[in-house]
C-alpha cells in the first residue's frame, strides 16, 4: 500500500489540506471553511481523507496554522512560518520547473514570501529552501485578509468583484489603518457619493501599502518576491504589490495551499 | 511531579516547620516538593509554604506522619495537574 | 504567627482582592517551576521564598522596621543600594510584574503606558502588595517619561524621592551622577538618622559587590554547553534578589553556584544536547512575569542569559572598594553605575556591544529582543539592535508584549518559528 504525506493548514478563515505522494506530487487538495471549531474542522478533514481512500494510518500527517494544536491525529505540528517557507519554495523555488519570465536560478534560491492571511500577514525570507528571517504583523487586523473582508462587506462585494472594481478606480485614499476606523471612513465615502470603483481602489491600495511597508524591511533587489495565501488568486493584488515594491511579484494557483504543502513536505523530514 | 490529576499537600504554621520536614523527608528519600500552599482549600490560617506529595506515596506519608515529631498542621488533597504551556502568570 | 491575614490587614491591604491574586500563585508556580525536570536542589530556597512571597520577606521587613530601620522601595538598577545599606536602611525592589495590578494603575494612568508602570502604580493604589505598603520611602529616577509622571502620582500617597539620572554618558554626566548620589546620600542620612561614613559606605560597597559576584557565578555556569539550570529558574533567582537581604542573597547564590559548577563537571544538563540557546534582551521582567521564558522553554529552546535589568545589567561591573573619602566613594559608585547600558541614554551603543559579547560568552544561537508594550525607548532601539545583530550574522527575533495572556499563541507561533529556523 502506498504511503501519503498529508499537510493540514488550519488558518483563521479556511482550512487547507494537501496530499502528496512519495514523489512529492500533489494528488489531492481539500479546502474548507475553518468554522468556529478547529477541532471539529480537523475531524471533518479526517473523514474526507478516509472517504477519498487515503490511508491515514499509514500516512505522515503534519499540522500547521493557528489551529495546528487541535489536529489530534497529526504526527507533529510545525509553525506556519516554517511551512509557508517550505511550501513557497516548493512552488517558486529552484527545485521546481521554471515559472515566470525572468527565470534565474540564483534568484530562485532567495525568496521573499508575502502571505496575507486571515488574521496576520507574514513576510518570510527563504534561502536555499530554509527560512532565514521573518516578520509578522502585530495583533491587529490592519494589513490582513480580515481588513479586505470587512471592507468588501461594507461595499457589498465579493473579493473578486472588489479587485475587479479596484482596477478601474483611482485617486481615493483611506487614511486609517485600523479596520474599525477604516470601515467608518469607507462608509462616509459612500455617503459622500464617491464612486464604488474609487473606494475599492482605496481599500486595496491601503492594504497593499501597509503590507509593502512590512515587506520592505526584509526586501532586497536580489530576491524573488512571491505571494501566497488566499489572495494570491487575484492578479490585481500581486500586480499592485509588484507596482509598489517595483519588482515582479509571482503568484500561483496553488498559492493558497503553500502552508499545507509545506506541512506535507515536513512529513518527509 | 507526575501527571496525576491530584496531589497531597502538607500544610504548616510556619515556613521553618515546612523546611524542617522537607529536609527530613528528603533524608528518608520520600519525594516532596516545596509548593505555594493551596490557601483556598485551607480554612483557617497557615503559612504560604507547603509540601506537595505524590498520590502514590500516600501510604508511606501516612506512616511517616504518624511517626514523626516534626510539626505540621494538616494533610490535604487538592486537584492539581501540571500544564507547562501556561498562559496566565498571576 | 503564621497569620498572614493579620499582617496584611495591619498593612492596610485590600485582603479580598489580595486573596484573588494569591489564589493564582500555586497553579502558576506549579506549571512554570515545579513541572520542570531535574531542577537544581539549590532552587529550594527560591521555591520557598516564592511560595510565601508576600509572607516571609514582608514579615522580616516589618520586624526590622520595629527596630527602627527604614525600608526604601526602588524601581531601577541605577539607584545605588550601597548608600542605603551604609545608613542601615533596607532596599526592596518594587517593580510590578503582574497583569493583576494593571487595571488599578489604569484608573489613574493613560492606557498606553507600559504595563510595568501601570502595575507598579496599581499595586500601591490598589493596596494589593505588601512590599508597596511596607516601604517607608520610594526612590524613583528619571529613566523614562512614564515613570517620571507616575512618581508624581505615587508621591501624593507615599514619601517619594526622585534621582535625576543623566541622559548621556560624557565625563561631565558621570560627575553629575556622582553629585546626584551625594544629594541622595544626604536624604538617606536624614531619613534613617544614620550618618554616612567612609567606613560604613566601604562595608556596604563590599556587601553589594559580593552579591554581584555571587549572581555572576550562577550566570557563569550558564555559559557552558552543559546547561545546569533553566532560564526560568535563573530568572526567578534574579527577580527575588531585588527583594532579599543582600548578604543572604549572596550566600544562597553562592550555594547554588557550587551545585551548578558541580553539575557542569558531571555533565548534568537540564536540556537535551543540541537544544538551541537563547539570549533575551530588552525591558525588565519583574516578578511574576515569567511569560517570555516559559513560552521559550516550552517551545523547545533554553534561555541562557538575560541582558536586562532583571539580568546582567543588575550585577555586571563592580564598585571600586578602595575609597578614602565619601567623595571618592560617590565617584566610584558613579563610575560603576554609569557602565550600565540602558536605552534611556543616548547614544547607547554599549548595549549592542554587550549583547554581542554575551552572545559569544554564553554560546548563544539566537537573540530574542523583546520590549514591553509602550516602552518607546527599547522599542526604538530595536532598529539599531536588530541591524547590528544581523550584520554580525546573529539570528534575532524582535517582539513586543505586555502582561496579558491574549497574545500567548501569537508569541508561541513567532518563537516556535524562530526555534524551527535555528534548528534547520
Amino acid at each position: 500500500m502506498s504511503k501519503f504525506y498529508i499537510g493540514i493548514d488550519i488558518g483563521s478563515t479556511s482550512a487547507k489540506t494537501i496530499v502528496l505522494d512519495e514523489n512529492k506530487n500533489i494528488i489531492e487538495r481539500i479546502l474548507l471553511p475553518t468554522g468556529w471549531s478547529s477541532k471539529e474542522t480537523s475531524e471533518i478533514i479526517l473523514k474526507k481523507l478516509n472517504e477519498l481512500n487515503f490511508n491515514v494510518g499509514n500516512s505522515t500527517i503534519v499540522a500547521t496554522g493557528y489551529g495546528r494544536v487541535s489536529v489530534s491525529f497529526a504526527n507533529k505540528a510545525v509553525t506556519e512560518i516554517t511551512c509557508h517557507g517550505k511550501g513557497a519554495n516548493y512552488l517558486f523555488g529552484s527545485n521546481t520547473p521554471s515559472v515566470g519570465v525572468n527565470d534565474d536560478k540564483a534568484i530562485d534560491n532567495n525568496l521573499l514570501i508575502i502571505d496575507i492571511g486571515g488574521q496576520d500577514t507574514k513576510i518570510i525570507q527563504v534561502e536555499n529552501g530554509s527560512v532565514v528571517d521573518f516578520l509578522m504583523n502585530d495583533k491587529c487586523s490592519a494589513g490582513t485578509g480580515r481588513f479586505l473582508e470587512v471592507m468588501s462587506n461594507a461595499l457589498n462585494l465579493k473579493m473578486d468583484e472588489l479587485c475587479d472594481m479596484a482596477s478601474k478606480g483611482s485617486d481615493t485614499h483611506i487614511s486609517s489603518l485600523c479596520t474599525v476606523f477604516a470601515e467608518s471612513e469607507v462608509i462616509s465615502l459612500i455617503g459622500r457619493g464617491e464612486k464604488r470603483e474609487n473606494i475599492a481602489f482605496a481599500i486595496v491600495d491601503s492594504i497593499i501599502k501597509k503590507v509593502c511597508q512590512q515587506a520592505q524591511r526584509l526586501y532586497k533587489p536580489n530576491m524573488k518576491v512571491c505571494l501566497t495565501g488566499g489572495l494570491s488568486e487575484f492578479k490585481y493584488i500581486s500586480d499592485s504589490l509588484g507596482k509598489e515594491l517595483k519588482t515582479e511579484v509571482y503568484a500561483k494557483k496553488d498559492g493558497r495551499y503553500a502552508g499545507a504543502i509545506g506541512a506535507a513536505l515536513m512529513g518527509f523530514i | 511531579m507526575d501527571n496525576s490529576e491530584f496531589h497531597y499537600f502538607i500544610i504548616f504554621d510556619t515556613y521553618e516547620e515546612a523546611m524542617a520536614m522537607h529536609d527530613d523527608l528528603d533524608k528518608s528519600s520520600i519525594t516532596n516538593k516545596i509548593s505555594p500552599a493551596p490557601l483556598d482549600l485551607v480554612s483557617g490560617v497557615c503559612c504560604g509554604v507547603s509540601l506537595m506529595i505524590m498520590p502514590s506515596d500516600k501510604e508511606v506519608i501516612d506512616k511517616y506522619l504518624q511517626k514523626t515529631n516534626l510539626k505540621y498542621m494538616k494533610f490535604v488533597k487538592a486537584e492539581r495537574t501540571f500544564k507547562p504551556k501556561r498562559d496566565r502568570y498571576c | 504567627m503564621a497569620d498572614r491575614h493579620e499582617m496584611w490587614k495591619s498593612l492596610g491591604m485590600n485582603i479580598e482582592q489580595h486573596d484573588v491574586l494569591c489564589s493564582v500563585l500555586p497553579g502558576a508556580v506549579g506549571d512554570v517551576f515545579m513541572s520542570q525536570k531535574n531542577r537544581p536542589k539549590g532552587m529550594e530556597f527560591w521555591d520557598m521564598v516564592v511560595a510565601d512571597v508576600h509572607g516571609i520577606r514582608p514579615a522580616e521587613l516589618i520586624e526590622e522596621q520595629k527596630k527602627g530601620r527604614k525600608v526604601f522601595g526602588t524601581f531601577c538598577v541605577y539607584v545605588p543600594d550601597e548608600v542605603i545599606i551604609a545608613c542601615n536602611g533596607i532596599v526592596t525592589g518594587l517593580c510590578g510584574g503582574s497583569q493583576f495590578w494593571v487595571p488599578d494603575g489604569e484608573a489613574v494612568l493613560p492606557k498606553n503606558t507600559c504595563p510595568l508602570i501601570k502595575a507598579s502604580v496599581g499595586a500601591r493604589l490598589g493596596k494589593t502588595c505588601p512590599f508597596f505598603r511596607i516601604a517607608d520611602m520610594y526612590v524613583g529616577e528619571t529613566t523614562c517619561d512614564g515613570k517620571k509622571k507616575a512618581y508624581e502620582i505615587l508621591g501624593e500617597d507615599v514619601p517619594m524621592y526622585v534621582m535625576d539620572v543623566p541622559q548621556m554618558k560624557r565625563p561631565e554626566d558621570i560627575e553629575r551622577w556622582a553629585h546626584e548620589i551625594a544629594l541622595f546620600a544626604k536624604k538617606v542620612e536624614e531619613f534613617t538618622g544614620v550618618k554616612l561614613t567612609v567606613e560604613n559606605l566601604k562595608k556596604a560597597i563590599h556587601i553589594i559587590n559580593e552579591k554581584r559576584k555571587a549572581m555572576q557565578r550562577v550566570y557563569d555556569t550558564r555559559k557552558n554547553k552543559t546547561l545546569p539550570i533553566s532560564g526560568r529558574d535563573s530568572l526567578l533567582m534574579t527577580q527575588i534578589s531585588f527583594f532579599d537581604d543582600p548578604e543572604r542573597c549572596a550566600t544562597m547564590c553562592n550555594k547554588l553556584a557550587d551545585e551548578l559548577e558541580e553539575r557542569v563537571k558531571n555533565n548534568v544538563s537540564v536540556v537535551d544536547a543540541g537544544t538551541k540557546r537563547i539570549l533575551v534582551t530588552g525591558t525588565p521582567l519583574a516578578i511574576p512575569n515569567w511569560k517570555l521564558h516559559n513560552i521559550i522553554e516550552t517551545t523547545g529552546a533554553a534561555v541562557v542569559c538575560e541582558e536586562m535589568c532583571t539580568g546582567t545589567r543588575y550585577f555586571e561591573n563592580l564598585v571600586d572598594e578602595n575609597i578614602n573619602s565619601l567623595e571618592e566613594g560617590f565617584k566610584a559608585l558613579a563610575n560603576r553605575y554609569m557602565k550600565t547600558n540602558c536605552a534611556c541614554f543616548t547614544p547607547n551603543t554599549g548595549r549592542i556591544d554587550d549583547i554581542k559579547r554575551m552572545v559569544k560568552e554564553y554560546n548563544v544561537d539566537g537573540v530574542i529582543d523583546c520590549n514591553l508594550k509602550f516602552c518607546c525607548l527599547y522599542d526604538t532601539e530595536k532598529f539599531s539592535v536588530g541591524r547590528a545583530l544581523k550584520e554580525a550574522n546573529i539570528p534575532v527575533l524582535q517582539l513586543e508584549t505586555d502582561y496579558t495572556d491574549t497574545d500567548a499563541e501569537q508569541l508561541r507561533t513567532r518563537i516556535g518559528a524562530f526555534v524551527e529556523m535555528l534548528n534547520k
